[in-house]
């Protein structure tokens, strides 16, 4: 047994050789840590700092969603009561009959907000708190939690640890995409703060560029939106360099993890479509500022052009979105169920094809426009996408078959992730068929679909990936009894919050509505409920993570037996990474020859022992 | 002109769903076969459904299987299987191909059938401003009738109106009539969609959109149209009148109001709409008449109340020949005051509310419709000058804050 530390563990220096500490060790006192995380270009701490922006406007966007969710609650009505006096007593007029008001029921968010705590007299007051809510909800959750999640933090850590290098290929630029984001989400904060932005995050035009002409809050907000493109661009430009450059001697282009491939053909978007985000929101700037007429119409524009512009973008960026999260499950199932992926070069080209198709789709958020038959071009493509990424979950199911499967709390959210993404997916398909589009386009049968794709998808796999890594990026194991209940509360939560969504879609609920009629009532508030089940599951999360920094058993440098090269590095990584340059000799899912590096038989039982262990 | 089809296949997709694929139809929509295409979109959208089932279930029992037949079991092998197969990969890459392109096909061929409206359709306009609708009938009428849902005809509406205290508009429709309506806005972009129909489609502030829909007429055995007083009208032949009401909702995010911004579709026979569309029709009837369906059928009535009570715009109650104060001083509210502020509204601005107003255009509001307007003010203002007398003194300003 004690051969299983082999000498080629020592050889790829992940060994025990203590010569520099672990990259959390502090360099000081508390100004100087805090002066040596500001300026540091490894991009271990730069992920780490990712990890909490992220995680902080995942909380801001999610109280965003809760008051979304809360003000569906009850839908907004008119009603006669009999009025009271001050001292609470029913008003009798002098004819002796009751006298009679009217009142606005069921607008919370405006009697939260209204000063003087009253009962709300206008509808538009609390239409406006609305449409401001759910404007902040997706602006956040699209352009400063989903798109910046999985790339930016996990990959930033994990991209040269499993290449076997130091570090990524431009330092520099890494540290400063960071500030990049932060200075994007910071316009994007201001604007919330001077007043809030009502557009919806796909900014149409004209409303956009016509709304609230004498603020500056949809400028500030689309500004934010425009530099966080630049942080996108140079993280993705910085990823395709080190992929290219830094892959430790021995690996090939196939030997790589498929969390690499997946994230290299998330660069190759983010790169080449970001410019069109960020020229179409400075055109949009340029007319709410100087009057150029481009989209709007009473200026000589077109707003169809915004829309093109739009989702030319838009719809790749939805891979941008979805990739990385596929990257993390084909990593999370094969080292969970011990069992080599199946189709390892058809999740790869996989991942290539859906990023080139994605560029030809853009057109199916528009089949509502004008009816056009362009669109059919769009629906055939559209479904074309389909095929790469239904060949995807085939593979990882494939791959369960005859492995050694362990329910650990980052496999149940990668089993959870196939049962969310394919409802996603398969809901997909009646909005890419141009007949039923017509009915479902705008409806809550969209928001459903996206939910289960883009939080199903997207969210999941980053709490299954930090679920995964966690003991990497910080040396501590966590309580996985309490996470596992967590992730069923998420499980609980998402399903009653988003699937009572496909329902209200095909009876008619349009999105965006800050009020309903009657008929819609009971199914919101089933998915209002579920959305607090979710506020508790990731709140159970929360605790279970500060848990684990204060007070976490100390992690192996490989818990779950994982073949990729970051678990040769110890937990955590000393600061160069590696001690020693590692050499591939081994493919990263071969589970059924190698051993896996500083295999402890304590921290992980293993199903069998590979014939050349002893 | 005016022929009523007599179409088979609708008549008997009324007798409901059929078929594998309606199973747990109900789970989804509320009515079946408004017309052939939306019967056809629900039967495509369930073949959807059930197929995706199939699937869904077919994936989640084998990952289920693996689950719980290969959990880890300390020192219990993994057996070995292989990790790739391309026989395997070919069926499945292939197989999906077959369905999806079955799904496509469905999908376009009523789409075809979504898109081209039939040659002897009747032809109307329909425009969309913040945050109301106006349909324009054949014969230039358009609909002054108003309700607040729930509060007559909807059963499922809230207790006293929901949602928003507005009055929505209502739209009598022909039934069993192919109808065509050319659309555009007047200011953002809407969306035109009465989920019955099962179509939506964009309405530009630049161009038209085009929007048609044959409605089944309620058959003598559903309810009859009630007036105001719960009475059931009956029509000049003597006959109760079956209708149908269709909600139509925007769909394309608009502002403030995009959740209130709705109206009703209301399908009765033949017969009773062109009675009420000549009713409506402002040939023949006195200037204040006129004034006060336009005021309604133009959804000037969305923002300007007639009673002095406040709206998002000025009250008409004693608006004629006051004095407003304005962002350009103060105003005498005559009648090139009135005339300015609906062709160009933004040229003075009356304190305390926003620049909301639409800007209409002298081929929505003509001369005649124009002088109605006007006239309907005059009625409402204490200050307007009673007939034969002498001009009235210089009302008082109001005092500036």
């Amino acid at each position: 047994m004690t051969t299983l530390d082999n000498s080629r563990a020592h050889e790829l220096g992940g060994g025990h050789g203590h010569h520099e500490g672990s990259y959390l060790t502090p360099k000081g006192g508390f100004w100087t840590t805090v002066w040596d995380w500001a300026t540091t270009v490894d991009h271990k701490k730069i992920g780490v700092m990712y990890m909490v922006a992220v995680l902080f406007m995942f909380f801001l966007g999610g109280l965003a969603a809760l008051a979304v969710r809360t003000e569906l609650l009850d839908p907004v009505r008119t009603v006669t009561v009999q009025a009271t006096d001050a001292a609470g007593k029913p008003m009798v007029g002098a004819d002796g009959k009751p006298v009679m008001k009217t009142v606005i029921e069921g607008q919370t968010l405006a009697r939260w907000f209204s000063k003087g705590g009253g009962e709300a007299t206008s509808i538009d007051y609390g239409n406006q708190l609305y449409n401001r809510a759910f404007t902040l909800h997706g602006a956040i959750m699209v352009f400063m939690v989903i798109i910046p999640s999985i790339p930016a933090s996990l990959g930033n850590f994990f991209i040269p640890l499993m290449l076997g290098a130091k570090d990524v290929a431009f330092p520099r630029l890494n540290l400063l995409s960071w500030y990049v984001y932060v200075t994007g989400s910071i316009f994007a904060v201001a604007s919330i703060l001077i007043g809030g932005v009502d557009t919806g995050w796909t900014f149409y035009t004209p409303y956009s560029t016509t709304t609230d002409a004498e603020h500056a809050n949809v400028v500030l907000m689309v500004l934010g939106a425009f530099i966080l493109g630049f942080s996108s661009i140079l993280t993705g430009l910085n990823f395709i360099v080190t992929v290219h450059k830094l892959r430790a001697p021995g690996m090939g282009w196939f030997d790589m993890p498929l969390f690499i491939w997946a994230m290299y053909s998330t660069s190759i978007i983010q790169v080449l479509a970001t410019p069109v985000i960020g020229i179409t929101l400075l055109l949009l700037v340029f007319e709410r500022m100087f009057k150029i007429g481009i989209f709007d119409p009473s200026l000589g524009g077109d707003p169809v052009l915004y829309q093109h512009f739009f989702w030319f973008y838009s719809h790749p960026v939805v891979y941008v979105m979805i990739l990385p999260a596929f990257g993390v499950i084909s990593e999370i199932i094969p080292v969970h169920s011990h069992k080599k992926i199946f189709g390892y070069r058809a999740i790869a080209f996989a991942s290539l094809g859906v990023a080139l198709v994605s560029f030809l789709v853009w057109g199916h958020h528009m089949f509502a426009s004008s009816g056009e038959l362009g669109a059919t071009v769009f629906s055939a493509l559209t479904f074309l996408v389909a095929i790469p990424t239904a060949v995807k979950v085939f593979n990882w199911i494939a791959t369960l078959y005859k492995g050694s499967i362990a329910l650990t709390t980052p496999m149940l959210y990668a089993l959870m992730f196939l049962f969310l993404f394919s409802i996603g997916g398969l809901t997909g398909l009646p909005l890419g068929a141009l007949a039923t589009d017509l009915h479902l386009h705008d409806s809550y049968f969209v928001v459903a679909h996206f939910h289960y794709v883009m939080m199903g998808g997207t969210i999941i796999t980053f709490v299954a990936g930090l679920h995964h890594w966690w003991p990497k990026m910080f040396g501590k194991m966590y309580n996985q009894f309490w996470a596992n209940v967590g992730a069923w509360l998420v499980f609980i939560g998402f399903n009653l919050t988003f699937f009572t969504q496909f329902f209200l879609g095909t009876q008619g609920m349009p999105r965006r509505y800050a009020s309903y009629v009657q008929e819609y009532h009971t199914l919101h508030v089933w998915s209002t409920v579920g959305s607090y089940i979710l506020l508790v599951g990731f709140l159970v999360h929360l605790f279970v993570f500060i848990h684990s920094l204060v007070a976490g058993r100390k992690a192996p440098a490989n818990p779950w037996g994982g073949l990729t090269l970051e678990w040769e590095a110890e937990s955590p990584p000393i600061e160069h990474n590696f001690a020693h340059e590692p050499i591939v000799t081994h493919g990263p899912y071969d589970f059924e020859t190698t051993v896996p590096p500083h295999w402890n038989p304590k921290d992980y039982p293993l199903p069998h022992l590979p014939a050349n262990a002893h | 002109m005016l022929k009523t089809l007599t179409n088979n296949s609708i008549s008997t997709l009324a007798e409901g769903p059929q078929g594998w694929w309606a199973v747990g139809w109900r789970w989804f929509f509320q009515n079946f076969g408004v017309n052939e295409n939306a019967a056809l979109t629900d039967k495509l959208y369930m073949e959807i459904f059930w197929i995706s089932v199939g699937w869904f279930v077919f994936l989640m029992a084998i990952m289920l299987f693996c689950v719980v037949k290969y959990r880890r079991r300390p020192g219990v092998p993994a057996p070995y299987s292989p990790s790739h197969n391309t026989r395997l990969e070919l069926v499945w890459t292939i197989v999906p191909c077959f369905f999806l392109f079955y799904i496509f096909l469905q999908g376009f061929h009523v789409y075809v059938d979504k898109l081209v409206a039939p040659g002897d359709a009747l032809q109307m306009t329909l425009t969309a401003k913040k945050w109301d609708w106006t349909i324009t009938y054949p014969n230039g009428a358009s609909s002054p009738e108003r309700t607040l849902i729930g509060a007559d005809s909807m059963q499922f509406g809230g207790e006293n109106g929901s949602p928003g205290a507005r009055p929505v508009p209502i739209f009598y429709m022909p039934g069993d009539v192919p109808v065509h309506i050319n659309m555009i806005s007047q200011d953002v972009m809407h969306s035109f969609w009465v989920p019955d129909f099962r179509v939506k489609f964009d309405v530009f502030p630049n161009r038209y959109t085009t929007y048609w829909f044959e409605a089944k007429l309620a058959d003598q055995s559903s309810s009859f149209l009630k007036d105001s007083n719960g009475k059931e009208v009956i029509t000049a032949q003597g006959k109760k009148v079956p209708f149908i009401d269709h909600f139509i909702f925007c769909a394309e995010y608009c502002g403030d109001q995009h959740s209130e911004m709705l109206g009703i579709i209301r399908i009765v026979p033949m017969d009773y709409y062109l009675a009420k569309t000549e009713e409506w029709n402002i040939e023949g009837k006195s200037p204040e008449e006129i004034g006060k369906l336009v005021f309604s059928a133009q959804g000037c009535s969305a923002c300007h109340t007639v009673d002095g009570s406040k709206g998002a715009a000025p009250t008409w109650k004693d608006l004629y020949m006051s004095h407003q104060p304005t962002n350009q001083g103060s105003v005498l509210a005559d009648d090139n005051y009135i005339r300015e502020s609906i062709y160009t509204p933004a040229a003075k601005l009356v304190d305390g509310y926003p620049s909301n107003m639409p800007v209409y255009t002298t081929a929505q509001i003509d001369d005649k419709r124009l002088h109605g307007l006007i006239a309907y003010m005059k009625s409402l203002s204490k200050f307007t000058p009673a007939a034969g007398a002498p001009a009235p003194a210089e009302t008082p300003a109001p005092e500036k804050k």
